[in-house]
């Protein structure tokens, strides 16, 4: 039974938010430390990445870890253009 | 006799660059795609910087590229040349664009292409390369030359860049008033990157590094038109002038190095101190210190010395504590010690010099040398003080300067120790 899937987006489009002294760090790529795993995932919809950022910045895990912003590929993406 | 036909060129080309970066930020502001953006006009550009110099800038100058990419289009229709994102761009201008441009001047969205060109998803050090060519349509060749890494190198990092700003969803909108002064300093830091780059040579000798300086100060123009309330953006521009108004006075008339305690205040460009000092006061009239205001302040307390015949070297050491407390930097309490130095003696600088020793950074760090060298000889150290340059001119790569540090060295036994 499936349940759900996405196609993310190469890690050249990800960006990690992280808060530290209640302010909203952004880096312009993954979170390299491959000790860490990926401990769970939110499927959000938002018109860019700054509405994105704010969303990551309340998630509780941004305060005690990193959360990574990947893109997915839409279906938008594999209509050829008109 | 020839640099009259040099200026001509000078200002076709600045109003080709002009043309170009409204274009394309107008069409990436809506699309997100700025490869694209760039493909559609490249061809209409390469014209315009060939012909205007020779037949003048025409009149909608806008108009002009956007013909011309249209004619192109259709020739590279012809070969099936074309790329669908470029098509799509023409169509998009052509639909939305012609009817109003007969009319009326083209919106210019260049200050929301420069925030996202320096948003906080975009790796700080492609910033300023990447505002470079979307805004200035510099290629990227020549970029690369003028940050010093090869041209395959800055072509791939602008190319992914670009592609981030589609992928990621980087918005093309200037920053609400919370966020702004943070996103702000973004693309001033940008800015400041730029020309920085192009003032980092003493010799004086890279004329396309000392081009950047020229450009980076057009885009702190820009900037500071566009946001003429942003007293940060004022500042910028008033630090660059500084700098660049003492740019011919660094180097003697044999091409040594000449410090700025030793500059000839005759030999400074006047015009572009009194804009400086314009802006500066202008911006301190709107109630919001930073960083830029700071270290501009202490550029203009140094040039008092023309009117003077000193420094203002109280006001300075007030500037750097200030700066001091804003930033932390260690080459800000290296230059607050010099003043230190000036206000209180050589003692009481050295003393200030002293307390930032154990910060591991500075050990490498060339600046810091020779401020320590210079205030051990007046203390009558010679000893140490020739150490301390021999660290100084181990760590400088600059050949002017290293050879100016060398005479202070040997200057020490000569006449120092009376």
């Amino acid at each position: 039974m499936w349940l759900a899937g996405e196609r993310l987006r190469p890690t050249q489009a990800t960006t990690s938010v992280r808060i530290a002294d209640g302010k909203t760090n952004v880096i312009d790529g993954p979170y390299a430390d491959t000790k860490e795993q990926l401990a769970g995932f939110y499927t959000i919809e938002a018109a860019d990445i700054d509405t994105a950022i704010e969303w990551a910045a309340r998630c509780p895990a941004a305060s005690t870890g990193t959360v990574e912003l990947r893109p997915i590929w839409e279906m938008a993406d594999y209509m050829p253009k008109q | 006799m020839d640099s009259r036909p040099e200026i001509a060129r000078a200002a076709a080309e600045a109003a080709a660059r002009q043309s170009y970066g409204k274009l394309v930020a107008w069409l990436a502001a809506r699309t997100r795609d700025v490869t694209a953006a760039e493909d559609a006009l490249a061809d209409a550009f390469a014209a315009a910087l060939e012909r205007w110099p020779k037949s003048g800038v025409p009149e909608k100058p806008e108009a002009w590229l956007l013909a011309v990419a249209r004619r192109r289009r259709v020739d590279a229709v012809r070969r099936r040349l074309t790329r669908e994102a470029a098509r799509d761009h023409l169509k998009l201008i052509a639909e939305e664009m012609e009817a109003r441009m007969t009319a009326e001047e083209l919106p210019d969205e260049r200050l929301r292409l420069m925030f996202a060109c320096a948003h906080p998803a975009i790796e700080p050090g492609v910033r300023a390369p990447l505002i470079l060519q979307t805004i200035l349509g510099f290629d990227a060749a020549t970029i690369a030359s003028a940050f010093l890494v090869s041209p395959a190198t800055m072509s791939q990092r602008l190319v992914r860049a670009k592609a981030r700003i589609r992928e990621t969803g980087i918005p093309f909108r200037v920053p609400e008033r919370a966020e702004l002064g943070e996103r702000l300093d973004a693309v001033l830091e940008a800015i400041y990157a730029a020309f920085a780059e192009g003032w980092s040579d003493p010799a004086g000798t890279e004329t396309r590094r000392r081009n950047l300086a020229t450009e980076g100060i057009w885009l702190g123009r820009l900037v500071a038109t566009l946001m003429p309330q942003e007293p940060e953006a004022l500042g910028l521009l008033a630090l660059m002038l500084h700098a660049e108004a003492r740019r011919a006075a660094r180097r003697n008339a044999q091409g040594e190095y000449v410090p700025l305690a030793d500059q000839d205040p005759a030999a400074w460009d006047t015009q572009l101190i009194e804009e400086a000092e314009t802006l500066l006061v202008r911006a301190s009239t709107m109630g919001s210190v930073g960083r830029y205001q700071l270290e501009a302040a202490i550029q203009s307390a140094h040039v008092v010395r023309r009117r003077t015949g000193a420094a203002d070297w109280a006001a300075i050491e007030q500037l750097y504590d200030a700066l001091s407390a804003m930033t932390g930097s260690p080459v800000v309490a290296i230059n607050r010690a010099i003043a230190v130095a000036e206000t209180r003696g050589p003692a009481a600088g050295l003393a200030t010099l002293d307390a930032l020793a154990d910060d591991a950074r500075l050990a490498e760090y060339q600046p810091y040398w020779a401020a320590r060298a210079g205030l051990l000889a007046r203390t009558g150290e010679v000893e140490g003080a020739e150490q301390a340059y021999q660290r100084a001119i181990g760590l400088e790569s600059d050949p002017t300067v290293r050879r100016f540090l060398e005479q202070r060295c040997w200057g020490l036994r000569g006449s120092g120790s009376a």
